[in-house]
């Protein structure tokens, strides 16, 4: 045998579990992508949100230094009023910036903020003096104090430190959507990988469509076989039981010829004429339908056709009829012995010769087997017969009548120019 | 029952008896049952040529029935298979009666008759008369002393 194949039920199991997983983790690649793309979108709130606040720092102490610059020069209390706005507004900013980044500050953004915080406070402070000092008219001190750079050296940290932030909340911005398209770019090949294998499951859902039907027809065409072998068996059976009986028959032919006939030549000549008309009755046989029939015509014919001349004849009349294979045995002895009966002490004994009459009467029964025939065989010689006939106790005679015991028939006869012989028995 | 061998028939060449009939000096009625013909016309001739009496010849099981209940025999040969008919019910009957029989048969399973009927033998088709003869003498003998 071959080597042990892997059952189909057994791969498609396989194939099933590794798309079910497959399934699950394509599932899962788009779970990701949807949420990368929530986290994304709160980061770019978020650092839009940085970034408008950094804005709004920077612009408010600005603003602050312009209104305290104005209020240097004019000393109008609107210039003092904007200024103080801008304070108001610088707070509210770093105030939100806090609010914003609160819980997802980095470190470096801890410090940043903390050092804007630090230079805002100490430029307020220094704003602050300026406008002290104007408003106690010490003009040109205000204006030395402004002049002397440590105002614009603080903005320029301040600018310095927001400028870093900006640049940090830039890049987690633009790391993040990295990772966005990263998981999403994944997830896109997930669903790819996904379609697949949907695809190979629909496949081997086809193979194993494709697969029954031809298992069908295997199916089908294997009970053909089966049936036809066990026909096969029966036939081989019934034939090996033919060939038994036959050759028992045979033998008995052989013993109960020798048995009878003590010239050896005779014996073996009568013993092979015997055989012969066995294998005549035999041959005839025609398969039909796994049943081997021929009939009682026919089997006359095959029996005497051998012994015809231009001075022996014989005539065949009666209704067609088919023989069953069992009768073919004790049908053909019955001819045979009736045949050469008449060459030796019958119609066809003399150099004039005569005729043979065969004809048949069928008394159809319930059945085939109960249906009688009636066979009269009668000799009519062109000479004047010595009145001499079987002997009772004749081998011959013994045989026909035994043969006609088979089939649960018997025989009659009577002598007159030959013999004159009527024979009853079941057909089949 | 028993009757001594009155027959001084020649017994033809090659059919020369086993002894039976010298060992025994008995003279059996034998029912041969054969659905064939010739075989049967041998046994009965064979059975005769040995010195015994051929009690009947049945060719079907309802004649065998009939016979073996109407009939005294001291032996029987028993062809199995009768025209596709089984010949035991008819082995039963002669073994309710004590007489005993033989199979001669050309396809029956041996074993599993000889199974079904131990004190009875299965001969393959064809078998020698005489030996079929001699064991139911020996099977008749052993009947009597038991």
């Amino acid at each position: 045998m071959g080597a042990p194949r892997l059952k189909p039920i057994h791969a498609l199991l396989v194939i099933v579990v590794a798309i079910a997983m497959l399934l699950v983790w394509g599932a899962k690649g788009t779970v990701d992508a949807f949420k990368a793309d929530e986290i994304s979108q709160a980061q770019t709130t978020q650092t839009s949100n940085t970034v408008k606040h950094i804005r709004q720092i920077q612009i408010a102490l600005v603003d602050s230094e312009t209104a305290k610059r104005g209020f240097v020069i004019s000393g109008e209390p609107e210039d003092l009023k904007a200024f103080n706005n801008g304070i108001r507004q610088y707070r509210a900013a770093i105030e939100a910036l806090n609010s914003v980044l609160q819980g997802v500050k980095t470190r470096t953004q801890v410090e940043l903020i903390f050092n804007v915080e630090q230079l805002s406070e100490e430029k307020i402070a220094d704003m602050a003096r300026t406008i002290d000092l104007v408003q106690k008219q010490r003009q040109a001190e205000a204006i030395a104090l402004i002049m002397d750079g440590e105002g614009k050296m603080l903005m320029g940290q301040i600018r310095g430190n927001l400028d870093a932030l900006y640049e940090i909340e830039r890049g987690l911005m633009e790391d993040s959507m990295a990772n966005t398209r990263n998981i999403q770019n994944n997830s896109f090949r997930r669903l790819i990988a996904m379609g697949a294998g949907v695809l190979l499951l629909l496949s081997c859902i086809i193979y194993l469509f494709i697969r029954a039907a031809s298992l069908d027809q295997t199916l089908d065409l294997l009970e053909d076989v089966n049936a036809e072998r066990q026909r096969s068996d029966l036939l081989s059976k019934e034939l090996n039981h033919r060939v038994k009986n036959l050759f028992a028959v045979i033998t008995s032919i052989v013993r109960l010829t020798g048995r009878n006939e003590k010239n050896t030549d005779i014996a073996v000549n009568k013993i092979t004429d015997r055989i012969l008309a066995l294998s005549r009755a035999h041959s005839l046989t025609v398969a039909q339908d796994n049943k081997d029939v021929t009939d009682l015509e026919t089997l006359i014919r095959a029996l005497l056709a051998p012994y015809e001349t231009p001075t022996r004849h014989y005539t065949i009349e009666g209704p067609h009829l088919e023989l069953s294979q069992s009768t073919l045995t004790p049908l053909g002895l019955l001819l045979h012995e009736l045949a050469t009966n008449a060459l030796k002490y019958g119609a066809w004994s003399t150099e004039k010769g005569g005729s043979i009459d065969v004809s048949w009467k069928l008394r159809v029964g319930e059945s085939q087997d109960s249906s009688l025939v009636t066979l009269f065989w009668n000799e009519s010689s062109n000479s004047a017969l010595k009145a001499t006939d079987f002997k009772e106790s004749g081998f011959g005679f013994r045989m026909m009548t035994m043969s006609m015991r088979q089939l649960d028939g018997d025989i009659q006869r009577e002598w007159k120019d030959g013999l004159n012989l009527t024979a009853q028995f079941r057909r089949g | 029952m028993e009757r001594r061998i009155e027959s001084n028939r020649p017994v033809p060449e090659g059919l020369k008896p086993l002894g039976l009939k010298q060992d025994s000096g008995l003279e059996m009625r034998i029912l041969v049952v054969e659905d064939e013909a010739l075989i049967a016309l041998q046994l009965e001739m064979e059975i005769e040529d040995i010195g015994h009496t051929v009690a009947g010849t049945c060719m079907n099981l309802p004649e065998c029935l009939q016979f073996i209940e109407g009939t005294e025999i001291d032996g029987a040969i028993l062809d199995v298979d009768l025209r596709g008919v089984d010949v035991f019910p008819a082995a039963e009957k002669l073994r309710q009666k004590n007489i005993p029989f033989v199979f001669h048969t050309g396809h029956g399973n041996k074993h599993q008759i000889e199974e079904r009927f131990p004190r009875s033998t299965v001969f393959k088709k064809p078998t020698s008369t005489d030996i079929m003869l001699k064991k139911l003498f020996s099977f008749s003998a052993k009947a009597q002393e038991g």
